[in-house]
């Protein structure tokens, strides 16, 4: 790994995203992207899988996400990331108003966060990631936003009397609480268990 | 156009392929891509519903793409009839777990379909020739590119790493270690090669990139653009209720 090391040795490159770090983006970005699909099938397994998804999400897709802002230490990087993931679940047809403004928020949250910590160090890097687990919240975020409006539609497309029931038990203050915090913690924890790994494997290899 | 010799085939660099009767733009199928997009999470009545899956088919076919466009047709007759006759009389947890599956397909139908179309119709290299001619920026253009060919790639090698786990005896508690730690690591490196090879072909260029693809909105295009653009103010407006 003589030619990363090359690279690494570079800091004068500036802030500008240059095209390794484009590539960069998009080679974890796939990574990250096949981790939150997987979560997503999951969540069509039971509506409780379905409401804790984004901290499930959280827990498992720390290492592609942290392993990129490990090596791109530049602003735009996470906006670029949930863009992307953003663009392909919209020609997929899964997104909704609601997701997008939940991930454009969480975001430029994310960025800000790196910002302050100046893009590197594992505790800004660790915020920015639980911050930016925010943005799948949006996905259950309707049971509790627009209750009514969509249990009435769930129903009439035909989802069964006991689905709805589950769903509708589940779309009280507590959970929604316990799903943000969740989520929240979630993306710390994923974080750490990146860091874990890192120390374990990657720093050893030079990657990181 | 000059006329060719029957049987020799015209070859121009770039040029759109013909396959059907029309051959469209990329930029006409994304437009019906976003239509479809913007229509999945409309409601609207089956018969509108039906009414769209039939208008894609038909662009499909239009393309050269009959089967693919009978393929779907069918597909879609079947989970509708799965979702209309079987399902309200079989009970249990199985029939929730697939109506929540079906009913999603369902929705994301039109944009599977529309997708299809766009893949099958023009290379990604034609995709993003698209891209650049929209003004999509090389900041997101770039790592879009990146992210749509990574994909099958991943699929390679994760099969890979299954295959050598298979080969020892790996305790299951080891397992999820073992298969993401190699899958990372060849992503990093897959990253710093291809970085090697595209700044050898020049993607620190500042300059606006050329390329090779032939693109050109004709009256077709527009008019499956604008016809796409109807379909969805139509069932925003008309849809129905479901």
């Amino acid at each position: 790994m003589a030619t990363h090391a090359v690279a690494q040795a570079r800091p004068s490159d500036g802030r500008v995203l240059k095209g390794r770090d484009l590539i960069t983006i998009g080679i974890f970005t796939a990574i990250y992207f096949v981790i939150q699909f997987a979560t997503m099938l999951l969540g069509g397994l039971h509506p409780a899988l379905w409401v804790f998804m984004p901290v499930l999400d959280g827990l498992l897709a720390g290492i592609p996400f942290m392993l990129m802002c490990a090596k791109v230490q530049k602003p735009g990087a996470v906006v670029i990331m949930g863009l992307i993931v953003a663009l392909i679940y919209f020609v997929t047809g899964m997104f909704t108003p609601l997701i997008l403004g939940m991930m454009a928020g969480a975001c430029a949250l994310a960025e800000a966060v790196r910002a302050l910590a100046r893009w590197k160090g594992f505790a800004g890097n660790a915020l920015a990631y639980a911050v930016f687990g925010f943005g799948m919240c949006g996905s259950p975020l309707p049971i509790w936003v627009f209750h009514d409006s969509f249990m009435a539609q769930i129903s009439a497309q035909g989802m069964s009397a006991e689905y709805c029931a589950t769903l509708d038990a589940l779309a009280s203050a507590p959970v929604l609480v316990a799903m943000l915090a969740g989520t929240f913690v979630a993306g710390l924890a994923g974080a750490a268990i990146a860091r874990v790994l890192f120390k374990k494997h990657f720093e050893k290899a030079g990657l990181v | 156009m000059e006329r060719v010799a029957p049987g020799a085939k015209r070859f121009t660099l770039g040029a759109r392929e013909r396959r059907g009767l029309v051959a469209l733009d990329p930029r006409a199928i994304l437009g019906v891509l976003a239509a479809a997009s913007a229509v999945a999470f409309m409601s609207k009545s089956p018969a509108v519903e039906l009414a769209l899956v039939a208008s894609v088919a038909l662009l499909q076919a239009l393309c050269g793409h009959v089967r693919m466009a009978l393929g779907y047709l069918g597909c879609y007759g079947a989970l509708w009839a799965i979702l209309t006759f079987v399902f309200p009389n079989v009970g249990g947890i199985a029939a929730t777990m697939f109506t929540i599956s079906l009913t999603f397909s369902r929705k994301v139908f039109l944009c599977l379909m529309a997708g299809s179309l766009l893949v099958a119709e023009c290379s990604v290299h034609r995709l993003c020739a698209a891209l650049a001619r929209l003004r999509v920026p090389q900041v997101v253009l770039v790592p879009l590119t990146v992210t749509m060919r990574y994909f099958p790639t991943l699929a390679d090698e994760a099969s890979h790493i299954r295959d050598a786990m298979r080969l020892r005896d790996i305790p299951a508690s080891a397992r999820m270690e073992c298969f993401v730690v190699p899958l990372v690591m060849s992503a990093t490196s897959t990253a710093d090669e291809l970085s090697r090879a595209a700044t050898c072909r020049g993607i620190e260029n500042p300059a606006r990139s050329t390329d090779t693809e032939r693109l050109r909105m004709r009256a077709v295009d527009w008019a499956v653009l604008a016809l796409a653009v109807a379909a969805a103010v139509g069932t925003a407006l008309w849809g129905g209720a479901y």
